[in-house]
């Protein structure tokens, strides 16, 4: 058994009183009081201290009008309803919380994500037809493209002027 | 439930006779909840008067407890937690009360309860003989707990006077067990300081 320094000893010895202590550490607190009279001093001081609370503190009785009052008081109050069992079925397993907020954080990412992505592409179009329309009604045409059909959005691009949407540049 | 000694006060009935109250009380029936009332009553009262230094404000505060135990016993979840899930709520009443009334205005208007002041520590000492006559001692002891900081007084009260053990004391304070063991330590050194000039005697 590790014999306990003063310090060590003194700040248990509120628990000691207080029969708190596990076995063996009871055990090592006895050991070192009955070798160490500065601690057994301290405990003693502590424990007529502690015996002094106990006899003054007196227990107040109840008056018996308390209940009366009281009884006529709940007898108007609501109580709290029961909960769905849903929610009883989930307050009883609080270990759900952890891998409920990982999923719901990660359904919000995956959500911004998607948005972001949707709103990139939209941008992106927006740019190209942008480009579009100011090079045909600056000159009519458009330059840098060579109109292989009437349409111009299946034109193929020869210059750095470039469709995001189509990947078939030659 | 008390983990040291749950009749030294006096409580009619053992923690385990009271708990089977506590499904019935939940159903709403009111002789179930009278049962723990009578069962509770005089530690909540206890407890809050060694809080708040007037009988008058402990007993209003004890209703209050209770009226609350009524409506909200149903979202106890576990029986067995019934008495700290009780301190915690007249603790809670305690600090509302604290924040409407801060404790230094309450320690100037300190009365026992018989409703007389509570004299200061120093001027109790002038005649320590007397001092120490029954109804004084409880003057003395009560003006020391109330003199304590707030955190070390419900712990004190709650392991010397409600006789919870530390681990329903963390419960009820929402502390851990090494703090409270801490604070029930340095509440009893700042008693044992207060009081050591009658321990002399």
């Amino acid at each position: 058994m590790t014999a306990l320094h003063c310090i060590r000893c003194a700040n248990e010895l509120s628990a000691y009183l207080d029969g708190e202590l596990p076995a063996a550490e009871r055990a090592r607190v006895e050991a070192h009081v009955e070798a160490c009279a500065p601690c057994a001093a301290e405990l003693a001081e502590l424990s007529r201290s502690a015996a002094l609370v106990e006899s003054g503190t007196r227990m107040l009785e109840v008056d018996p009008a308390l209940w009366h009052n009281l009884r006529v008081r709940v007898a108007s109050l609501p109580r709290q309803p029961e909960r769905p069992a849903w929610l009883e079925f989930l307050a009883g397993r609080r270990w759900l919380a952890a891998p409920a907020a990982v999923a719901a954080v990660a359904v919000i990412a995956f959500s911004v994500w998607l948005y972001q992505d949707r709103t990139g592409a939209e941008r992106d179009l927006a740019r190209y037809m942008n480009d579009y329309i100011k090079a045909r009604e600056t000159t009519g045409e458009i330059p840098g493209f060579t109109l292989a059909s009437g349409n111009p959005f299946v034109q193929v691009s020869e210059t750095s002027f470039s469709n995001p949407f189509r990947s078939e540049v030659r | 439930m008390s983990g040291r000694d749950s009749t030294i006060d006096g409580t009619p009935a053992g923690a385990e006779d009271l708990a089977r109250w506590i499904p019935l009380a939940k159903s709403g029936d009111i002789g179930a909840f009278q049962k723990l009332y009578d069962g509770y009553a005089r530690k909540i009262l206890n407890f809050i008067y060694r809080m708040v230094p007037s009988l008058e404000e402990a007993e209003d505060l004890t209703q209050e407890t209770f009226a609350t135990v009524y409506q909200k016993l149903k979202s106890l979840k576990d029986d067995s937690k019934f008495e700290p899930w009780l301190f915690r709520i007249a603790r809670n009443y305690v600090y509302q009360r604290y924040r409407s009334r801060p404790p230094v205005a309450l320690s100037i208007d300190a009365r026992d309860e018989d409703g007389r002041e509570l004299h200061v520590l120093v001027d109790e000492r002038k005649d320590p003989d007397e001092a120490f006559q029954a109804g004084e001692l409880e003057r003395v002891v009560q003006r020391v707990i109330l003199a304590l900081p707030e955190k070390y007084r419900e712990v004190l009260v709650l392991s010397a006077v409600q006789r919870l053990s530390y681990q329903e004391i963390a419960e009820v304070v929402g502390r851990s067990l090494a703090s409270v063991k801490t604070d029930i330590h340095r509440a009893r050194l700042k008693v044992r300081e207060q009081v050591k000039d009658y321990l002399r005697d």
